[in-house]
């Protein structure tokens, strides 16, 4: 593995809180520099522990992980200032307006840009006067991502932000992080479950099934590989064909999600005595639902 | 432009396609400027490197010419909208094919049909 080309590598990556609770069973996940990662999982499945030891916070209990480089855990501090991180319900400092927030984290960091402070500030449009305290949740993240990204940050992880933001605030949110991908070195991982907002600015996606990763690989490639079947409610049982992935019923619909070669599939599902179905392609939001489908659920 | 994350079209061929038809008919005409990398990656809240991955296939399919101080403009070559239009026309027809296909339709079926449908047209 070429430390020049990943930001992050996690190599078998585990962590318990208890003994008999494992939460993350064997993570192997990368994260090319550059690029934009969307690790998308279902609320519990060890999204947020993961990036926990990813930032440093956790040391895990097995395995390697390297960021930038470096190791979270023995390097932190020396991490903690190319890496901004921003969390959902993350705490600032409530007694301070904006101004006193940006004197006081502009001094941590001489990397500091005052020019994109300023272009951030006007793009968020964030009071100027007011206490931290007084801000709507939606500034108040907004205010969270401006101190990451003033820190000009290799490596920008956002883990589930857009938690509890309305939709207003959720697209300014993400006007921000677009703006901030714009600088060709830097990294940004987005943990989250709302996927509409974060596919079309990915580049990649690992989609984590109870602590671990069941797929991941440039969205592109995804999108690419999956199709949704629909059928006729009535068109019999569906055999056990290579690729399927989830099958379910909408009612009027039998709806199976294969991956694969489109082709082939399409010939499979003739083969196999189907006559009237057509193939789709499927958001990314689409494919995360199907492939995180429960075994009950999905036949 | 539109980005339709139901299409199975990854997001830097929609807008490659949506500046083709743009200018074919005649929505953008040569000289045009298209927006820069980073305001339409803000208006569609997209990755820039996408928009900044379509623009580059619009240049070596030189449709586009970005110049010097900064911008990249709108330059078709009357050869190059002639391909245009038959490679537009073909990707459409490939689908029908397809879809034929899979509603299983033979072939010779499909050809009676389009001559059927192109005759038609001549007798108006």
């Amino acid at each position: 593995m070429s430390e020049n080309s990943n930001a992050i590598v996690a190599r078998g990556v585990r962590k318990a809180y208890t003994r008999k609770k494992e939460v993350v069973k064997g993570l192997d996940l990368t994260v090319k520099r550059g690029s934009v990662y969307a690790l998308l999982g279902c609320n519990g499945v060890g999204k947020t522990t993961s990036i926990r030891m990813i930032t440093g916070q956790l040391a895990p209990d097995a395995g390697e992980i390297s960021v930038l480089g470096l190791d979270p855990v023995k390097d932190a501090v020396k991490l903690r200032r190319k890496m901004a991180y921003v969390a959902e319900g993350q705490k600032l400092y409530d007694w301070m307006t904006i101004d006193d927030l940006i004197k006081f984290v502009k001094a941590f960091y001489p990397e500091w840009d005052d020019k994109v402070c300023a272009h951030l500030l006007k793009m968020f449009g964030l009071p100027r006067g007011v206490k931290l305290k007084d801000y709507s949740r939606g500034m108040y993240t907004k205010a969270a991502l401006l101190g990451a990204l003033c820190r000009d940050p290799d490596l920008l992880i956002l883990d589930d932000p857009m938690l509890g933001l309305d939709t207003a605030a959720r697209r300014e949110f993400m006007s921000g992080v677009v703006d901030a991908i714009h600088e060709f070195d830097r990294t940004v991982i987005f943990s989250t479950h709302i996927i509409p907002e974060i596919e079309a600015l990915s580049d990649y996606a690992g989609i984590m099934v109870d602590g671990r990763l069941t797929l991941e690989a440039p969205v592109d490639e995804i999108k690419a590989s999956f199709r949704e079947i629909r059928l006729p409610a009535d068109a019999g049982d569906i055999p056990e064909l290579p690729g399927i992935v989830s099958v379910r019923n909408t009612g009027e619909d039998k709806i199976v999600t294969v991956k694969g070669v489109e082709s082939e599939m399409t010939a499979a599902f003739h083969q196999a005595g189907f006559r009237f179905f057509t193939v789709n392609a499927m958001s990314l939001e689409d494919i995360f639902l199907a492939v995180t489908a429960k075994p009950e659920e999905s036949r | 432009m539109k980005i339709d994350l139901k299409s199975g079209v990854p997001i830097y061929l929609q807008i490659v396609e949506q500046v083709k038809v743009s200018a074919l008919f005649g929505r953008y005409r040569n000289g045009d400027r298209l927006p820069p990398v980073r305001e339409l990656a803000m208006e569609l809240r997209i990755n820039p490197n996408t928009v900044a991955k379509a623009y580059q296939l619009l240049k070596d399919e030189g449709i586009i010419d970005s110049r010097p101080g900064g911008g990249n403009f709108i330059s078709l070559q009357q050869d190059n909208t002639d391909t245009m239009r038959e490679a537009m026309l073909s990707g459409e027809l490939k689908n029908i094919i397809d879809k034929a296909d899979a509603l299983g339709v033979p072939r010779e079926r499909l050809t009676e049909i389009f001559h059927h449908l192109l005759n038609r047209g001549d007798n108006k």
